[in-house]
């Protein structure tokens, strides 16, 4: 891929005895909607957690925009324009809205402190959490938590995004005002890379699926041809 | 900028109003009492840096107290500096002490970090307890200067120098509360591992915050040794520093500089009373019973039961 924004290499990730990542390879291209697939403990999420630095990967390379960026913490890496949310929404309990997202803009997002404000402001609505700024998290329903979430990855100023199931428990109707976000912040030319079981978000998402199973990458491609593919479908449904 | 400059001011105002209403008693016990309360302000607002905005509970108070005593104590029998140049190296050791305890232990969390702080604490007490230059287990003695300049007596001196440091700790932690440190530390309690992908650079920031935290536990123990003018293992290693540290932020309220502020003044003028009226015995008692229904009762402290109602006056 010539254009990619982000490279991982023959990424290897084992806990003592056990391989979560065996010789991994995955590149995102630039302003690319990437869907990641596979049963539960397949690896998507170290797979994530090696590209953002949460965990170090054993072997390969994490390469970002030409960079190198094994051997950096987590928030270097943000700070570089790779940007996550989290399976379970992780807020800031004792701010408020708008203060969770002042945090990312003030250490990720750069700019003026005093613009700080109004910045996060305009994210939320955005968001669609305008009214909801001066609220405590606790006050929020579970797709504002995700709202909110992603609110807070969009002010790190991302030029890659891992949404990891961002729309986990959510009802449709909840699922397509995800997705319309997604789509969203795709237009601005920010990668994204979708982990998600609903595969209906994902087939209308994703340009490309890449399907992981057994910390080993058995699929990658076409939407259309990689969940037809017997591999996958054996994966998922069984011999 | 401008309103912490403000806060320091009025803070200053206070503290000597404070100073003349203590003269104005006429009765030198006021000077040991106050002292021993304004200590705890500084140990209690030091320790809420670490534990109250961070979320890391540090044990190891009496170790870090006792280094600021012991510093001044070298100082005393090497170079004999002024307690006003002491206070200031007794900082910066005991400062420098939680920036290598930082890096020892911040890569665990919880109650590990916790037992970490309390075993650092009982390693520095057998280093001392065999450091026959500083008295070992048997103490050494320090002798006041008879007099001292501007003060009526030594210990009303003494009872200035911690009035001025209470003064500067509460405007450090208020400063720090109020500016995108503070935010970050409170992220990391919030969740560290979101305030890592937010940007936030937590291992820095818990190194400033033990290193912070540190240096005014320093600066409460380094003038000590002329309080007490005897200096041993028993008594600066108290296990009532690290309990009273802990508990005062905890019934003040741990999230605001007002919190130890409180907490200190409330307890320490709690067991003052104890002491004189009763007996100094009573005084972990008094914590413990103070502690158990604050937990169960008001977990957010004093200052967690009335913000809510200080908001809802100030929206309405």
């Amino acid at each position: 891929m010539p254009d990619a924004i982000l490279r991982a290499t023959s990424v290897s990730k084992h806990f003592g005895g056990f391989v979560a990542l065996e010789n991994v390879d995955f590149d995102v291209a630039t302003g690319e909607r990437v869907g990641l697939l596979g049963p539960n403990g397949s690896g998507k999420s170290t797979l994530v957690n090696c590209i953002t630095g949460t965990l170090h990967n054993d072997t390969g390379d994490v390469v970002f925009q030409g960079e190198n960026l094994n051997g950096m913490v987590t928030h270097q890496r943000i700070r570089r324009g790779v940007s996550r949310t989290f399976q379970i929404p992780r807020p800031f309990r004792s701010m408020t809205v708008r203060e969770n997202v002042e945090i990312a803009l003030m250490y990720a997002g750069g700019g003026a402190a005093s613009s700080h404000r109004d910045e996060a402001l305009t994210i939320l609505d955005q968001v669609g959490l305008g009214k909801q700024a001066e609220m405590e998290t606790r006050q929020l329903s579970q797709v504002e938590l995700r709202k909110l979430e992603l609110a807070r990855a969009m002010a790190a100023r991302p030029k890659l995004l891992i949404a990891d199931e961002a729309m986990a428990g959510l009802s449709n109707s909840e699922v397509d005002e995800i997705l319309k976000l997604l789509f969203q912040l795709n237009e601005r030319g920010i990668s994204i890379v979708m982990i998600e079981h609903i595969m209906y978000a994902v087939m209308k998402f994703s340009q490309r699926i890449c399907v992981l199973v057994a910390g080993k990458k058995i699929a990658d491609g076409d939407p259309q041809a990689v969940v037809t593919n017997p591999e996958v479908e054996k994966a998922y449904l069984g011999e | 900028m401008k309103s912490s400059l403000s806060f320091l001011a009025v803070s200053i105002i206070v503290a000597v109003l404070v100073f003349f209403a203590a003269a104005g008693v006429g009765n030198e016990y006021v000077y040991f009492a106050g002292y021993t309360i304004l200590q705890y302000i500084v140990l209690a607002t030091a320790w809420n840096i670490l534990g109250g905005y961070t979320g890391y509970v540090n044990f190891g108070t009496a170790g870090f107290f006792a280094m600021g005593a012991y510093s001044t104590v070298v100082i005393y029998k090497t170079i004999q500096l002024p307690l006003l140049l002491a206070v200031p190296i007794g900082g910066v050791v005991t400062g420098i002490f939680g920036l290598l305890m930082g890096y020892l232990t911040l890569r665990l969390r919880g109650v590990f970090f916790a037992i970490a702080t309390l075993a650092l604490a009982i390693v520095l007490n057998t280093l001392i307890v065999n450091w026959p230059f500083v008295g070992g287990s048997r103490g050494v003695y320090i002798i006041r200067p008879r007099d001292i300049q501007f003060f009526a007596s030594y210990v009303q001196f003494l009872f200035a120098v911690m009035l001025g440091l209470a003064v500067l700790s509460v405007w450090i932690a208020r400063v720090v509360e109020h500016s995108k440190l503070g935010r970050g530390l409170a992220a990391i309690r919030d969740d560290e591992l979101a305030a890592e992908c937010a940007g936030v650079p937590t291992l820095r920031l818990k190194l400033i915050s033990t290193t912070l935290s540190g240096f005014l536990m320093g600066v409460a123990g380094a003038p000590f040794p002329y309080y007490v003018t005897y200096v041993d293992p028993g008594g600066t290693f108290n296990l009532a520093y690290a309990v009273n540290s802990i508990a005062m932020p905890i019934i003040g309220g741990t999230t605001s500089w007002l919190g130890p502020l409180i907490g200190a003044i409330l307890l320490g003028t709690l067991q003052q009373v104890a002491t004189v009226t009763i007996s100094s015995a009573l005084n972990l008692l008094i914590v413990g019973v103070l502690l158990v229904l604050f937990v169960t009762l008001a977990p957010n402290g004093l200052v967690g039961l009335f913000a809510p109602m200080l908001r809802r006056k100030k929206h309405a």
